[in-house]
């Protein structure tokens, strides 16, 4: 799972070329929903958005994913880590003072909050 | 079509006269469909005027025009809109969906009837002109490229006067609206636009526009007090109304009060360390001179312009 995370972290790394894309059809809406109706194709599909830098659909693509399987851990874990993406580190870091370091790799947790608060650095202009 | 009846600012009036194709009359069976079930759980159902009796709503099920949806306790539902807006019901809630229009690449406004519990709402495409309103009992919130949080209703007075800057005020637990800014931040990741909220009562608006930056009107004729940062335990409680099936499924069903402490040291850090000096940000804590008396229609600013509970 951590792997996935870091997945994430590269994914951030195309923000800046992405192209947002959107639904405009009802059956696309349907597809959006599909896919969270499946852990790990939700969780698929929020990676996909955040290469496309759609960070507040990837937000609410792992809301569909935690309203099905509200124990993913990784669904949890990379819902607070957009949190801190959106620049709400107090949401993020709430979020993932609520998880069990036990669910995670050791340390994980710690350095998911120390990435967040050093991305919040980093990105202060 | 039965135009259900909206409050509209005189910008959104504007913007909405520009762009959007006004109700013509129509069938009563016509359905203007915006947007599906994205996810569904517990017990959620949906009443218009073409139904005998509210259905209750399965995932996939389409969102029309003028469609009342109502949530029991621990259940929530996300509405996905076509332009990728989308609404996040929380439980013991009751939401209309009263217009949405979508032009793609050119624009798109949404007007939602927001009468209880807690809603989150994220912005979709971001292309073209945008406008986006909810209209609660007590006010209404003018949105923009944005992830927020709503809550109407006594969770709303409960969480609110809980947070120090508001306090005891005199509150209407069907009206009282509490609206907190999530995002996008001015530090966020590139590519996304940064988030800004207009909470409106009593024709006085308060602007949020950073994470974490809260308003809160009381009731029905009084102005927005804010913006404020809210507490940690605060965020953790609006939390838990939007999304309480993640809220329960922790081991302790909620945030052990040492673990928030933790938290807020932390966040504290953070905040301080990205925001510069939040012990001189005006929008922390209010006039502490003051006395308390909300029940007139007075307008009191602490000395940085915030407005504060008439004390």
């Amino acid at each position: 799972m951590l792997e996935n995370n870091f997945r994430f972290a590269f994914a951030a790394l195309a923000l800046a070329t992405a192209v947002p894309t959107g639904a405009q059809t009802l059956e696309e809406l349907d597809r959006l929903s599909d896919e969270t109706a499946d852990e790990a194709s939700g969780i698929e599909a929020a990676r996909q958005q955040i290469e496309r830098g759609e960070l507040l659909q990837a937000l609410a693509t792992l809301e569909r994913v935690l309203t099905q399987f509200p124990k993913s851990d990784e669904a949890r874990f990379n819902h607070a880590i957009l949190l801190c993406w959106i620049d709400d580190p107090q949401g993020g870091l709430v979020e993932f003072r609520r998880l069990e370091e036990d669910d995670y790799a050791e340390g994980a947790l710690k350095q998911a909050i120390a990435d967040c608060r050093l991305a919040a650095e980093e990105r202060k202009p | 079509m039965t135009c259900p009846p909206l409050k509209i600012s005189g910008l959104s009036l504007a913007a909405m006269l520009a762009t959007v194709p006004l109700c013509a009359p129509a069938t009563a069976q016509q359905r203007v469909e915006v947007g599906n079930a994205a996810s569904v759980a517990g017990e959620v159902t949906l009443d218009n005027d073409q139904l005998r009796r509210p259905i209750e709503v399965q995932r996939r099920q389409r969102i029309a025009w003028g469609d009342l949806i109502e949530t029991e306790r621990n259940a929530q539902l996300q509405i996905l809109l076509l332009d990728r807006s989308n609404f996040g019901i929380g439980q013991n809630s009751r939401v209309r969906i009263d217009r949405f229009v979508y032009n793609p690449a050119e624009s798109r406004s949404v007007f939602v009837s927001f009468f209880k519990g807690a809603l989150r709402f994220f912005s979709g495409a971001d292309d073209g002109e945008h406008t986006s309103e909810v209209s609660t009992p007590a006010g209404r919130i003018g949105i923009r490229g944005t992830a927020i949080d709503m809550l109407v209703g006594d969770e709303a007075e409960d969480i609110a006067e809980e947070e120090e800057f508001v306090g005891r005020v005199r509150s209407d637990d069907d009206e009282a609206t509490l609206v907190v800014l999530r995002g996008p931040g001015a530090n966020a990741l590139s590519g996304v636009t940064r988030g800004l909220a207009e909470v409106t009562g009593a024709g006085v608006t308060v602007v949020l526009d950073e994470p974490g930056l809260a308003a809160y009107i009381p009731r029905e004729g009084a102005a927005p007090i804010g913006p404020f940062r809210i507490s940690n335990n605060g965020l953790a409680a609006v939390q838990d109304e939007i999304l309480p099936r993640w809220a329960r499924s922790f081991s302790n069903g909620g945030i052990p009060d040492e673990v928030v402490v933790g938290a807020a040291a932390v966040v504290l850090g953070i905040i301080l360390g990205t925001r510069g000096d939040d012990d001189d940000d005006p929008r922390t804590e209010p006039n502490s001179d003051d006395t308390i008396n909300q029940s007139d229609n007075r307008i009191c600013r602490n000395d940085n312009g915030a407005i504060i509970p008439c004390r």
